[in-house]
């Protein structure tokens, strides 16, 4: 196939705007989100459910971008996925629980799939290789 | 690998520094949104007196409905600052008896009691993402309806209820404390 050697690049760089997106708007409405935060955790002392919304977006947008980047893919999409498979259970067996569980699926799929030749890694790697190679 | 790592904190302190500063400018939009709110309560309050309240605020309310649609977060802006209190059917000046408000128990006249104020939820009701049916049984209630909001939203949802609903009064419940 001639666009191929794309496919995991466009994954990649596609799923990444999905947790980018989702961290945005906990940021700019954390009460909407606060709502989908479990109960047993909002019973630890000190630690509101508007706090765990803003942690959560932090990490989001930490990892969306290292993963748009292509910066430490593997740990990057292997965190996101068992959040999202994290999600997904909590959800429970309905539409957005389905949902979060393909999107965690595709997540996987970049972890298994590791960095493409399109990103960061790749390129790090391929720089450490010639320096190797010249050593 | 060296890069890696500092490319990796870089972006860590970029998203800190980006979450900081949407915080930020969220906080001083809804500071002065309140105090947009208070000038335009002190204009109102000159210019329609003797008028329902109700009436006068219906514009607000729809405004109130727009900012549910973004939802945002400051508990500290939960009081509808547009809402004048009704005196008309209370047994004193902003206060709402447990029987008036039982009168306003239908979907299209709602009236709700929360932590011992009362709100006109009946413009809201439609909005309603979990549909107006899902609130209609308890209009009309106070600890009914607390029950099924706490139940359903925690406490997540106060400040939307305050910033929907329309400020009737103090619930008033001869014996109880508020």
């Amino acid at each position: 196939m001639r666009y191929e050697k794309y496919a995991k690049t466009v994954l990649r760089i596609a799923m990444s705007l999905v947790f980018l997106y989702f961290g945005i708007m906990q940021i700019s409405n954390p009460d909407e989100w606060a709502s989908f935060v479990p109960e047993s955790l909002t019973k630890i002392p000190n630690l509101t459910a508007n706090n765990l919304v803003m942690f959560n977006a932090i990490m989001e947008l930490t990892l969306g971008l290292f993963l748009i980047i292509g910066l430490y893919t593997k740990f990057s999409s292997i965190i996101l996925s068992l959040h999202l498979f994290g999600i997904a259970a909590s959800i429970g067996f309905n539409p957005v629980g389905i949902r979060d569980f393909g999107l965690a699926i595709a997540t996987l799929v970049i972890f298994l799939n590791g960095a493409d030749n399109y990103s960061l890694d790749y390129l790090y790697k391929k720089k450490d290789l010639v320096k190797d190679v010249k050593k | 690998m060296n890069k890696k790592i500092i490319l990796a904190v870089l972006i860590f302190i970029f998203v800190i520094f980006f979450v900081y500063f949407v915080r930020m400018s969220q906080n001083g939009v809804e500071v002065n949104d309140n105090s947009l709110g208070q000038t335009s309560q002190g204009s109102e309050s000159l210019n329609n007196q003797g008028s329902n309240p109700i009436n006068s605020n219906t514009d607000s309310t729809d405004d109130e409905d727009d900012d549910d649609d973004n939802e945002d977060n400051d508990n500290t802006a939960a009081l509808p600052v547009n809402n004048t209190p009704v005196s008309s059917t209370s047994t004193t000046p902003n206060k709402v008896s447990k029987v008036d408000l039982a009168k306003h128990n239908k979907q299209t006249d709602c009236w709700v009691g929360y932590n011992g104020k009362v709100y006109d939820i009946s413009t809201f009701l439609p909005k309603h993402p979990g549909s107006a049916g899902a609130i209609a049984p308890y209009c009309g209630t106070a600890d009914e309806f607390k029950k099924a909001f706490e139940r359903k939203h925690g406490t997540s949802k106060v400040s939307t209820l305050m910033k929907v609903g329309v400020f009737i009064g103090d619930f008033d419940v001869m014996g109880e404390i508020k």
